[in-house]
């Protein structure tokens, strides 16, 4: 029903208020530059702890070339020795141990959240909530549990089965601290990560592409081989080396558990000593080695270093998935 | 060949959780015709096509009561295997989703499921592309990713892809609607081509498209099926009310 509009109880909205209009472009200006520098401000921020880590760790870099530092597995600050290699195979060793348990059991795991589950709305949110407990449970649990597990049933079974000379398998070291705890205990760490990533990315799936096969007589297995896995199997490296970059960085829960000697482990029951760890453990202290805060500059610029280029790549390979309708 | 097809549904129910969507459908579909199910949006026409091969009971808290007979066989009873059942019915949904593989791969893909010998592959892609009139616009490019082919290229594709399993029915919901107006045509011509061979049933809004292809109609209104007959009688002189409104507001 139309209402006759009655002239005198117009009111007609200013139009020609240029001040107000100069004031309201200024606002909007001002938020709008304002915002756009905050944001650059923080990813800056980045670039600006490369820098300050470079230039600190200059001076270890001016006494000795980067190749002979990464490539020398002796550890001796007071002697002016600073090799890297066993602090780099430590990180590698641990962070793809951890990553041959975990990314099995969590694809695994997506599949089936995503694909057969009918409770996916009540596991999804307990998943995460995995991914945002503190380190230093997991650390405590693996003192707990994963240490003593590893020293009293594991190192004695492996032990009597194979020998004491198997590669890979004999080691000194029967404190249970080891390379397979840290593992272990990152495994576990990153096993949410990485459900959570591909889960949302078999989501990403169009239905209809499912039903498409399986009208073509697929079975619920072959769409998921043929049609939701292929479709998203960059997605998927992407969110193993998201994972991975996690289990890199990993610090505390890490440190709780490997053992912390300074070797190359040749073993999985051997010690291990990550690049965080080590940072962790020593910063602060015996700063009055010369060089020895440089070296440790060094080791935090190679793991920013490692961990910026794979997140980064991830996220972008992650994004070009979800997003890409016509991508095959 | 498929020798005739026969479809008969028999006090068809179904709910989405607590809302009965479809209500007590008797139908038969005749055989090697255009049948199509009309009516207004959200009276059951998808949910009536996808109840045909099965796809409705993926749907969370779907429940079906009643009889759908291919053939004679009942495709719900429990024996029954729902993906020998979904090989013997084609679908072309509203949008084309080729899978995340090559042309020639989406073709051959229910073929190799189904343990076609290889060397008989290139065979069936060829003919199945040469029956949608696809060949010659691929046949250069058979290794290429599917999804690179125009929208209405692609939906000619996933008609040959639903082809190649040599289905004994084929369903088609909406399946121009998402098309120009020249790739719609075509696949509405080759569904005229098609349908002596198939059985054939189309979801359609498009009233003018339901007179130019069907043979045979099924009216739905509310999830209850008000109208049914050859598509000169329906559209020609509607007995239901409710059909007739329909049919007119299209007109008026």
């Amino acid at each position: 029903m139309a209402i006759p509009l009655n002239r005198t109880l117009v009111v007609r909205a200013p139009r020609r208020n240029t001040l107000l209009f100069a004031l309201r472009r200024l606002a909007d200006l001002l938020l709008q530059n304002g915002m756009t520098i905050l944001v650059g401000l923080v990813i800056s921020l980045l670039g600006v702890m490369a820098v300050v880590l470079l230039l600190r760790a200059l001076p270890v870099l001016v006494q000795q070339p980067l190749e002979a530092l990464l490539a020398s597995s002796v550890w001796h600050p007071s002697r002016g020795e600073f090799g890297f290699l066993p602090f780099l195979a430590g990180s590698g060793f641990v962070s793809l141990l951890a990553m041959t348990l975990a990314v099995p059991l969590a694809l695994l795991s997506a599949i089936y959240l995503a694909e057969y589950s009918r409770l996916r709305q009540m596991i999804k949110p307990m998943i995460d909530l995995f991914a945002s407990i503190p380190s230093v449970i997991y650390g405590l649990w693996g003192v707990l549990f994963v240490v003593p597990f590893i020293r009293d049933t594991l190192i004695p079974l492996v032990d009597r089965v194979f020998g004491p000379n198997a590669p890979l398998l004999a080691t000194a070291n029967t404190t249970g601290y080891s390379l397979l705890a840290g593992s272990i205990v990152v495994g576990i760490m990153v096993f949410p990560i990485i459900v959570s990533v591909t889960d949302e990315l078999f989501r990403s799936v169009p239905q209809g592409m499912r039903e498409a096969a399986l009208a073509l007589g697929a079975t619920r297995w072959e769409v998921v081989k043929t049609v939701v896995l292929r479709r998203t199997r960059n997605g998927i490296v992407a969110a193993v080396v998201l994972g991975f970059s996690r289990a890199v960085g990993e610090t505390l829960a890490v440190l709780m558990v490997v053992g912390n000697v300074a070797q190359v482990p040749r073993s999985i029951f051997d010690a291990a000593y990550p690049l965080p760890a080590l940072i962790a453990n020593n910063y602060g202290e015996m700063m009055s080695i010369p060089l020895y805060d440089s070296a440790l500059m060094l080791a935090s610029l190679l793991l920013l270093g490692v961990i910026a280029a794979f997140n980064l790549g991830a996220q972008i390979v992650l994004w070009r998935v979800t997003h890409a309708e016509a991508a095959t | 060949m498929a020798e005739q097809s026969t479809l008969q549904i028999t006090g068809w129910n179904v709910w989405y959780g607590g809302f009965h969507a479809l209500r007590n459908i008797t139908a038969s579909i005749p055989a090697s015709q255009i049948t199509a199910i009309v009516g207004p949006s959200g009276c059951g026409k998808s949910t009536l096509l996808r109840s045909l091969n099965r796809l409705v009971e993926l749907e969370e808290g779907a429940r079906v009561q009643g009889e759908v007979l291919l053939n004679g066989q009942n495709i719900y009873a429990p024996e029954a295997d729902v993906t020998e059942i979904r090989t013997r019915i084609g679908l072309l949904a509203q949008k084309p989703f080729p899978l995340p593989m090559s042309i020639f791969d989406n073709v051959a893909y229910g073929p190799r499921l189904h343990g076609l010998h290889r060397g008989h592959l290139a065979d069936v892609v060829e003919q199945r592309l040469r029956q949608v009139h696809l060949w010659d616009e691929v046949k250069d490019r058979l290794k290429r990713p599917a999804a690179r082919l125009s929208v209405g290229q692609q939906q000619r594709l996933c008609l040959a892809r639903a082809l190649a399993v040599d289905p004994d029915l084929l369903l088609a919901d909406e399946s121009t609607s998402a098309l120009d107006p020249h790739s719609a045509r075509a696949v509405e011509d080759l569904l005229e081509e098609l349908k002596n061979e198939y059985t054939i049933v189309i979801v359609t809004h498009n009233l003018g498209q339901a007179e130019r292809l069907a043979d045979y109609v099924l009216f739905l209104w509310l999830g209850e099926l008000i109208e049914v007959g050859p598509a000169e009688r329906v559209f020609g002189q509607p007995t239901h009310d409710l059909t007739r409104s329909y049919l007119e507001r299209r007109f008026g």
